[in-house]
């Protein structure tokens, strides 16, 4: 058990003003109550339509079946107008806490991909904690994956360049994904994308104390999260190390990983143990720690210049691992 | 993310968002953002290149942030310290929150230029080494930042606030008004417009300097627009006396009636404490010698003495100092 004995680190000057006039909009504390009114902000979001513009790209829309008598899900597909056939796949896990979002959240990043590498990226959309808690998000994820590489072909990407990624929970759940995927023998993956990833449901690191109250994705809301998805299983042994990839012991034979995340949010300490795992076990992984972000920083300033870092540094990663 | 928790883009053009641009901007001051920073926040609230000018130096960054060179032209702008200029690159009609951006970005400008410029910092070194009320040791520590010797004399010169000089200079508010004060080594001193030069100091005195400056440049005026304290001799302890003291004699009493009924009594008076005799009086002031005399005449007695005798024209050269000394202003 830790406890924070020092305050957070401070906000990178830039971030903290941006905080200052648009954070307060939003608790830094999300409660139960509040995932309803959350849900329902999601929808005054722009439609994909408007997020994509006037950019060359070609959205589809298709539903797969789902094993064991869950619903079928919802896949978004894009790529390019004049999208050459086999380049990179992106599978991406929307993020959220395991309770908000769609597979539109975050697709302002993920459309940059598709015209940065000509990628096909498929955005999935999963059950939502609390009304489906754990297995059903990762079970989702994992079964759209599986569609996504064995239609590689039909998709018009190469499957030996096949990347799951996605940001906080997002980012959970595709490190979930990739050791299933490792676990289960297929699909082979290229590489995984950990943004901020929401990775242990303990909540017991010194950053996520040191993150209570303030800020983007509080201690509080990260109970609210893991609370929703894991219900009485939550901390203790029966939970999966699909649900919280941070339990897992064993990080050998994983694909190349990158992993960023801020100085002043929870999910700090976690996500670098985890590269730290990755890198004891002899693995190949990549780690930005961006000093004074908050939570979901490049998303709320996207034009801060610690945010055009750490996507450029995203991209600058999956050029690397693309050969492209 | 960002559907989630919000997002700083640029402003609504029609929907004004004062709070958000206040909040914004003072958080960037309060955690002493630089001045590109500053600029990167107008550029991304308003949707348009931003840019500065300021002592000579100039910044501009385009509408997604990034430095980019470029000038104010005619560009809404804003004006900020002394003489700098920030301006915002809006096409067409002004967006609702251009306004509230560009006053703003100004302020925070304003004041993290203070803070950063070494221009600035010469100037708050200045005011310590100069100021009366400094330690010692604080004066000795700013005029090493001002990389003045410790063992050299120096002379401070006092001037009207729009005096030009290619050192550095700090405006100081006094009784009088803002003067503008300068160092200078005792050799380097050549002012050609109004002055008053003070007294050769070292660093550690040179608030002695100054005050002796402040009280050369208030007695100056047009027929002798740079004074030197060292040549003050004794008027200068005078001076420093009647500024100690409010000084109501009788003398200043009159002499105040008189120029307050004859304006240019004032000016025919100087001419006749400074000049050998009233023949050279009128010709200096270009009027009859017959009609300097009777003037002469008048003014005798209204201010009660004789202006002619040699006693006379000390006194009055000393009441006019003195009259200088009380009425002169800067502002």
């Amino acid at each position: 058990m830790t406890t924070a004995t020092h305050p957070a680190p401070p906000f990178d000057v830039e971030l903290g003003a941006v905080l200052a006039a648009v954070g307060e909009m939003l608790p830094s504390t999300l409660t139960p109550e509040l995932i309803a009114p959350l849900r329902q902000g999601g929808l005054l979001a722009p439609p994909i339509s408007e997020l994509i513009g006037d950019r060359p790209i070609s959205h589809e829309e298709r539903s797969i079946p789902a094993p064991d008598g869950a619903p079928d899900i919802t896949l978004s597909i894009f790529s390019r107008t004049d999208h050459v056939a086999g380049g990179p796949g992106i599978f991406h896990t929307h993020g959220g806490g395991m309770i908000i979002g769609d597979r539109f959240t975050g697709a302002d990043e993920y459309l940059s991909w598709v015209m940065e590498f000509d990628a096909v990226v498929v955005s999935v959309e999963y059950r939502l904690a609390p009304e489906n808690p754990d297995p059903c998000p990762i079970d989702d994820c994992y079964t759209g994956l599986v569609w996504m590489a064995e239609h590689s072909d039909e998709l018009g990407f190469d499957a030996d360049r096949l990347i799951i990624g996605g940001a906080s929970a997002g980012g959970g759940l595709a490190a979930g994904v990739t050791l299933k995927a490792r676990d289960l023998g297929a699909p082979a993956l290229a590489g995984q994308l950990l943004i901020y990833p929401m990775l242990d449901d303990r909540n017991e690191t010194v950053s996520s104390h040191q993150v209570d109250g303030f800020g983007v994705w509080d201690r509080g809301s990260n109970d609210t999260g893991w609370d929703s998805l894991l219900g009485d299983r939550r901390k203790t042994d029966a939970v999966s190390i699909y649900a919280a990839p941070a339990r897992a012991t064993d990080l050998t034979n994983l694909p190349p990983t990158f992993i960023d995340v801020a100085t002043a949010e929870v999910f700090r300490d976690e996500d670098v143990a985890y590269a730290i795992r990755i890198w004891e076990q002899g693995g190949i992984a990549e780690l930005h720690v961006w000093p004074g972000g908050f939570h979901g920083f490049d998303a709320m300033a996207p034009q801060a210049t610690l945010s055009l870092q750490a996507r450029a540094a995203r991209i600058a990663w999956l050029h690397r691992i693309l050969g492209a | 993310m960002q559907e989630l928790v919000g997002r700083l883009t640029a402003l609504d053009a029609e929907a004004t968002e004062t709070i958000k641009v206040i909040a914004y901007f003072d958080a960037l001051v309060a955690g002493h953002a630089s001045t590109q920073i500053i600029l990167r926040g107008a550029a991304i609230l308003s949707g348009c290149a931003a840019g500065f000018i300021a002592e000579g130096v100039g910044l501009r960054v385009d509408a997604s942030g990034v430095r980019a060179p470029g000038s104010a032209d005619n560009w809404p702008s804003h004006s900020f310290g002394d003489g700098a200029r920030a301006w915002i690159e809006r096409e067409g009609t002004a967006h609702a929150n251009d306004d509230m951006i560009l006053e703003r970005l100004a302020i925070a400008l304003g004041i993290a230029t203070e803070r950063n410029s070494p221009a600035a910092a010469s100037r708050r070194a200045l005011q310590v080494v100069i100021d009366a009320d400094s330690t010692p040791q604080a004066r000795l520590d700013a005029a090493q930042r001002l990389h003045l010797a410790a063992h050299t004399h120096y002379r401070v010169c006092a001037t009207p606030i729009d005096t030009v000089f290619s050192g550095p200079s700090v405006v100081m508010s006094t009784d009088v008004g803002p003067v503008r004060a300068a160092v200078h080594t005792v050799d380097a001193v050549k002012p050609t417009e109004r002055a008053g030069i003070g007294v050769r100091e070292l660093p550690e005195a040179l608030d002695r300097s100054w005050a002796s400056a402040l009280v050369a440049l208030r007695l100056s005026y047009p027929r002798e627009p740079v004074v030197d304290a060292e040549q003050l001799g004794a008027i200068l302890l005078l001076a420093q006396a009647a500024d100690a003291q409010a000084y109501d004699s009788p003398d200043l009493i009159a002499l105040a009636a008189l120029v307050q009924s004859q304006p240019r009594a004032a000016a025919l008076l100087e001419s006749i404490a400074g000049a050998e005799s009233l023949r050279a009086v009128a010709v200096e002031v270009e009027l009859h010698h017959s009609t300097v005399q009777a003037k002469a005449a008048d003014f005798a007695h209204a201010l009660g003495f004789d202006l002619r005798s040699p006693q006379g024209r000390v006194r009055l050269s000393l009441n006019l100092a003195l009259r200088r000394l009380a009425t002169n202003r800067f502002d």
